[in-house]
């Protein structure tokens, strides 16, 4: 690695890939509950183990993303870092709250857990996504804006890039959007409007940015295209994002109470959305098409042109799927938002993270790239991840349309329990699917452990 | 006296055409594969019907790697667009409009395959923004020089 400071990504990448493994397991415990309703009952209910499983997700890709910015920024500022110990102190306190908030969710009961921790004094909890406790909530801001400093400094001291700037715009993003789960209105309408300015604006806003940049940096480090033409797909990119990004939030709003108005706001804009994720498949596609030589790492490239295009299906198109408001009127929360989650996070998200550990790991471990035994069984994770990511949401995208068939359509309607017997088989298919995922994943960290000559680059 | 020559500041050098940078390829060739593309997602139909007049107009005057993609995108919109609404059309009426079977496979159905035309496309455009020839597999037709041609 060019900096030495650049080794504090390493303990944020193992952490991440430790709470990923965590948040699978539990994944599989839930795809079982939803096929045997009282598997684990009452240790770990649905609901808990629900939370748990969402909010590892959002805990390890911020670890993923904090560690990718303390090894992208200084090596783009070409600079030390501001603070390496900051960085290193950040890193246990996140991992102790972290790890406390999700032992709290199993074995304290989650009214208790809530009057213990705060909520009483601002009631922040009990919503999806941010069921955090409130001291949680507000170490994860303390902690936010430390790292924030960190980096910001780091890149006021040293070159400003396009990817750096853009990488912060968008981490800079996060937090302040993160505010606004402090905010909870009594009106039950008022607070899902405010609580997308959370949930929507990091991932089909601000998430972007830094998926964007992310996947820019390791692009120009293993095609050797020109930073400057890469520079300007991100502007396009970017650009794209946002615009469709920050008015689509509109269509979250159908049917829950908001005007009428966002109906057509939410449609045309979010009709929009797959836009910038088009351009960034056919981004990946064209920088590694035109790169100026072989990086003898692989497998990078391979999650990198994956992200591309996991990105555009998951999010572009299983999004467009149900995003119109006359179609949104019988899928609105059904399955099929279950499959476009699934697809879209592991696609623009869980992908960007590995890309970035894959071409980083191995540089911070002191080689460039692991050795062909190592890569070959990491490509096949990547196989086996994604096309297992395929499967649960091709079979969660075939529960949805019966659901809402059976729930919705039918002119005689059936009640949601009833409608989950009718789909189990669905259940059954998508739970084989995600033992598919947990495989493809031991053979992810396996491939961590494997030794070997390091290959070498030659020119394309 | 003052030289003037001397005294004049260099000329600035001329900005770089960026387009051309980032697209080597003809511009013809990435247009047709642009309209493939936006037909599919943007203006279906419409990019369809450009995408043909375009073709029309310039297939005699275009070098053989534009025509290559004039070609290509025009039989690849005419036979994936056939499957795609033929095969989904005999779905919904074979199985009826009234049976969820139906939705369940005519949907998933019409979802992968619109995404494998897009991703395929996506593949072409790249081609083309490189300048370089393209086949879609299965649909396109075959290239000049390969076997069996």
């Amino acid at each position: 690695m060019k900096y030495k400071s650049q080794a504090v990504a390493m303990p944020y990448f193992i952490a991440a890939i430790g709470l990923f493994v965590g948040q699978i397991l539990f994944g599989l415990v839930l795809g079982l509950q939803y096929v045997v309703g009282d598997f684990l009952f009452p240790s770990i209910p649905f609901n808990i183990a629900r939370m748990v499983h969402t909010n590892l997700l959002i805990v390890w890709l911020l670890f993923g993303f904090m560690g990718s910015a303390y090894y992208l920024v200084p090596e783009e500022a070409e600079t030390e870092l501001y603070s390496p110990k900051l960085a290193l102190g950040l890193f246990w306190i996140f991992l102790a709250a972290g790890a406390l908030t999700i032992l709290g969710y199993l074995f304290v009961d989650y009214n208790t857990l809530a009057s213990a921790t705060g909520n009483d004094i601002l009631a922040t909890m009990g919503r999806e996504f941010l069921e955090q406790p409130l001291l949680t909530k507000i170490g994860i801001v303390v902690v936010a804006l430390a790292f924030l400093f960190n980096i910001s400094m780091t890149m006021l001291k040293g070159r400003k890039t396009v990817i750096n700037i853009v990488l912060l715009l968008g981490l800079w993003g996060l937090a302040v959007f993160f505010l606004f789960s402090f905010y909870n209105p009594t009106n039950l309408v008022m607070d899902k409007f405010y609580w997308w300015w959370v949930v929507h604006l990091w991932v089909e806003g601000v998430w972007e940015l830094i998926m964007a940049a992310l996947l820019a940096f390791v692009l120009i480090k293993v095609t050797g295209v020109d930073r400057e033409v890469i520079e300007k797909w991100l502007y396009v990119i970017i650009t794209l994002a946002l615009v469709t990004g920050i008015i689509g939030t509109g269509h979250h709003y159908f049917w829950i109470g908001t005007p009428a108005y966002w109906q057509w706001w939410g449609s045309i804009f979010s009709a929009l959305e797959p836009i910038p994720f088009f351009a960034m498949t056919v981004f990946a596609f064209n920088m590694v098409n035109r790169r100026r030589r072989e990086h003898p790492n692989r497998a990078a490239v391979l999650w990198a042109l994956g992200t591309g295009v996991m990105a555009f299906l998951g999010a572009g198109v299983w999004g467009f799927l149900h995003t119109l408001a006359p179609v949104n009127y019988y899928t609105h929360g059904s399955q099929i938002t279950a499959a476009h989650g699934h697809m879209a996070f592991y696609g623009a998200y869980v992908m960007v993270v590995i890309t970035i550990m894959s071409y980083a790991m191995p540089i911070l471990r002191g080689r460039q790239a692991n050795s062909n035994k190592a890569q070959v069984i990491e490509m096949w994770s990547f196989w086996i991840m994604t096309i297992s990511m395929v499967f649960i949401t091709l079979f969660l995208t075939g529960a949805g349309i019966l659901q809402v068939w059976l729930q919705r359509v039918s002119e005689d309607p059936m009640p949601f329990m009833m409608v989950q017997d009718q789909i189990a088989l669905f259940y059954w298919m998508r739970l084989w699917s995600g033992v598919g995922f947990a495989v493809g994943l031991v053979l992810y960290v396996v491939s961590f452990f494997i030794k070997g000559k390091e290959p070498e680059a030659v020119a394309a | 006296m003052t030289n003037d020559t001397a005294a004049k500041p260099p000329a600035p050098e001329r900005e770089p055409n960026l387009l051309k940078e980032v697209m080597p390829g003809p511009q013809l060739a990435i247009l047709a594969e642009a309209l493939f593309l936006a037909n599919l997602m943007i203006i279906p139909g419409l990019g369809f019907v450009l995408l043909v007049a375009l073709w029309l107009k310039k297939r005699h005057s275009a070098t053989p790697l534009e025509r290559n993609h004039l070609e290509q995108t025009v039989v690849t919109s005419l036979w994936g667009g056939g499957i795609l609404v033929g095969v989904s059309a005999g779905i919904f009426l074979l199985g009826g409009f009234d049976n969820p079977v139906s939705w369940v496979v005519g949907v998933l159905y019409f979802v992968c395959f619109h995404a494998t035309l897009i991703l395929l496309g996506v593949i072409g455009l790249n081609r083309a923004m490189l300048g370089k020839r393209w086949r879609f597999p299965i649909l396109g037709p075959v290239l000049l020089d390969e076997p069996g041609r």
